[in-house]
């Protein structure tokens, strides 16, 4: 993974004491609280119901085992010992003081990392595929543009007060883990007829009050050009996106009243004169970054480990095979998700002990490595298939072996009431009692893929417009309602659900999602996902299963 | 009270706008529309500190319109914006009189080194890297 030298390590170090400095004027009243709030908002403080909130960059979702150790650390002494992790493969803390931030920031620079753009009106942290370097789909590993990007990005001059946040995500696959579509700026690495390695780019994307599937600016960038491209597309966001209304000025409000056709021309016109300029770094640089991300040293392994002595006494272990483990592009390799969806816990919660577990687990299984996911999980990319079994006794142990990767229980969900104060309800206990509801594995294995994703309000924090199942939290009157949309995806095949009738009283909504999946599994035909089912049956008879009662 | 960047340091300065050609240019306006060829001051406003648009519109006119004369910024500026400002171009500030004038010139040396080139004279470190390294290559040959 990418290591700092000594210029990373110095813009991070002087950013500490930049935000030091800010603390400290805040406290003795120097900076008033409106002054003081974009520059704490830039750098992944916000101000919640209860306290304090810390987002922690963690830069495309890959870890060492040191950084997760220290990040155990930091929830031991500066919170109530939980990590959270976020859609955008960062990690918050719920609990920090404001005057333990900056030593917090000092803890984080130890182990290169940062809260640095994880807020604000800025080009936020660049996501991407959590399988990357270690699936076989993927043209090469994305991660090396996303360094290229957070980069360019980190304090960029003309683009730290834009009218609205700024989110990029890139994949190098067909298959997309990363919700390329729903992002600001989605970019997908492709192959063009002649070999040559680029960008197919979208742009406008989003989820939010006004959720728009982004559509293609450019099907095929040089990669060389991807930075001056990039600015090109920011420089007209920032002069033409609205500000007059923090609801409308995403980069997807602009896109959507221009129309595709002449946002391009702008584009293509800023990109003209910037094209040749030297904000595209060179080849040079990128090979210096790709070095970084060179394969670990694997063993020589025969193609597939033969695990059925071990599955033919756990069928458990059978099932986590089958759902939580992936193919690698290395013989004899696996590449493991660790559930963080176990129904004890928030969506994405992880306690200190199971971060330091982890951290082992990955020093000795999967050469120091872990990911987050944008579905808030954990993964260990290169995990030897003659080590699962024991690999998943031990995250047994530490109830991190939920073989439910992709099913009805790996819900996502925002924070909601219980932290937020933006939220109109609660999530976390929504999607507890969904999890509890379909706690049989055997069930949630017939069900089969199913992405339930729930937010506690318009914002969308949960990507609920792009569940399978989506569940918006709406207040009326003082009491908590659900609304219910189907049919939407953040994967490849990328659309918004559909509302389909009145909210749900707390009471009913997870009966009627019930009926939903029953209704599915009477009507399906032969390996359909839920999804696939409703696209072919449309709204109307799963609309009347859901208010059946 | 006016302040001019100086070998990239503020100073108090008293402004002699009436012998100059002085163009204020709207945040809604193009940069590239405007006529700067015979202006000696451009003033460019941020309407709060929160509204980025003229940090754009002051690296069209420096490294687009090859504007050389000088950049002013108006408006709602604080502290920590000065850095950003600098680096797309500006090279005067009509700040409140009660601004602490050391406080920005501390701001603009907090950092020293800066990933992405601008309209300032800093080197990206992309290629402070390719320097660095390949001095690094001639010491070892």
């Amino acid at each position: 993974m990418y290591r700092y030298d000594e210029f990373d390590a110095r813009i991070v170090h002087d950013r500490v004491s930049q935000f030091k400095g800010q603390v400290q004027r805040r406290l003795t009243g120097d900076l008033t609280e409106d002054q003081f709030k974009p520059l704490r908002l830039m750098n992944g403080v916000y101000l919640q119901l209860h306290a304090y909130m810390l987002r922690v960059a963690i830069p495309y979702g890959t870890l060492s085992s040191g950084q997760l150790r220290k990040l155990a650390f930091i929830a031991d002494r500066y919170d109530k010992g939980f990590g959270h992790i976020t859609t955008r493969q960062n990690i918050q803390f719920n609990w920090p003081a404001l005057v333990d931030i900056p030593e917090i920031l000092d803890h984080l620079a130890e182990v290169e990392m940062h809260a640095i753009q994880t807020s604000g009106n800025c080009i936020r942290n660049v996501t991407t595929d959590h399988f990357a370097g270690a699936t076989a789909d993927e043209i090469e590993d994305p991660r090396v543009w996303c360094e290229v990007i957070r980069q360019w990005s980190t304090f960029h001059p003309e683009f730290t007060f834009l009218p609205r946040k700024f989110k990029i995500a890139v994949t190098a696959s067909a298959q997309d883990r990363a919700a390329v579509r729903v992002h600001d700026i989605g970019l997908h690495l492709v192959k063009n007829l002649a070999g040559e390695t680029g960008f197919e780019v979208y742009v406008g994307g989003g989820l939010g009050r006004t959720p728009y599937v982004g559509e293609v600016i450019r099907s095929f960038l040089p990669s060389e050009h991807l930075l001056s491209y990039l600015e090109a597309i920011l420089r007209v966001y920032n002069l033409q996106g609205r500000r007059d209304n923090l609801y409308k000025a995403r980069i997807k409000i602009l896109v959507n009243a221009l129309g595709m056709d002449q946002f391009r021309d702008l584009v293509e016109a800023e990109w003209l004169n910037a094209r040749d300029s030297s904000v595209d770094v060179p080849q040079e640089e990128v090979d210096r970054i790709n070095a970084y991300f060179a394969p670990p040293p694997f063993e020589n392994l025969p193609k597939a480990y033969d695990q059925t002595s071990a599955t033919q006494d756990n069928p458990d272990f059978a099932r986590w095979l089958r759902h939580n483990v992936s193919a690698h592009k290395q013989s004899g390799y696996a590449i493991v998700t660790v559930s963080l969806k176990s129904p004890e816990m928030a969506p994405g919660d992880i306690t200190s002990t199971q971060m330091k577990r982890v951290a082992d687990l990955a020093g000795d299984y999967s050469f120091d490595e872990i990911r987050t996911t944008h579905e808030q999980n954990l993964v260990l990319p290169h995990v030897r298939q003659q080590d699962l079994f024991v690999l998943w006794q031990k995250l047994s142990e530490q109830d991190l072996a939920t073989a439910n990767a992709g099913l009805v229980s790996d819900i996502i969900a925002c924070p909601g009431l219980d932290y937020c104060n933006l939220a109109n309800t609660r999530s976390i206990p929504v999607a507890n009692r969904i999890q509890e509801r379909f706690f049989s594995p055997e069930k949630q294995e017939e069900i089969g893929e199913l992405k339930i994703k729930i937010s506690g309000c318009i914002n969308a924090c949960g990507h609920h417009h792009v569940g399978h199942i989506g569940i918006l939290g709406v207040d009326k009157k003082g009491e908590e309602f659900y609304q219910i949309t189907l049919g939407g995806s953040a994967a490849e095949d990328a659309s918004i659900g559909e509302i389909v009738g009145r909210g749900l009283s707390t009471d009913e909504v997870v009966d009627s999602i019930e009926r939903l999946v029953a209704y599915y599994l009477q009507s399906r035909q032969s390996d359909e996902r839920f999804v696939d089912t409703y696209k072919r049956l449309g709204s109307e008879p799963f609309k009347e299963a859901l208010y059946a009662a | 009270m006016l302040l001019k960047l100086e070998n990239n340091r503020l100073e108090i300065t008293i402004g002699d706008d009436a012998s100059h050609d002085v163009m204020n240019l709207a945040n809604d306006v193009h940069a590239l529309e405007a006529d700067v060829l015979n202006v000696d001051i451009v003033v460019l406003n941020f309407p709060t500190f929160k509204d980025g648009r003229a940090y754009t519109q002051a690296r069209q006119l420096r490294e687009r319109a090859g504007f050389t004369g000088d950049l002013r910024a108006t408006g709602d500026i604080i502290r920590d914006q000065i850095l950003y400002m600098v680096r797309c171009g500006f090279t005067s500030f009509e700040v409140a009189p009660e601004t602490d004038v050391g406080g920005l010139n501390a701001a603009l040396a907090e950092f020293s080194d800066f990933y992405q080139p601008a309209a300032d004279v800093a080197v990206p470190v992309w290629m402070r890297r390719q320097r660095a390294g390949r001095e690094q290559l001639r010491r070892f040959a």
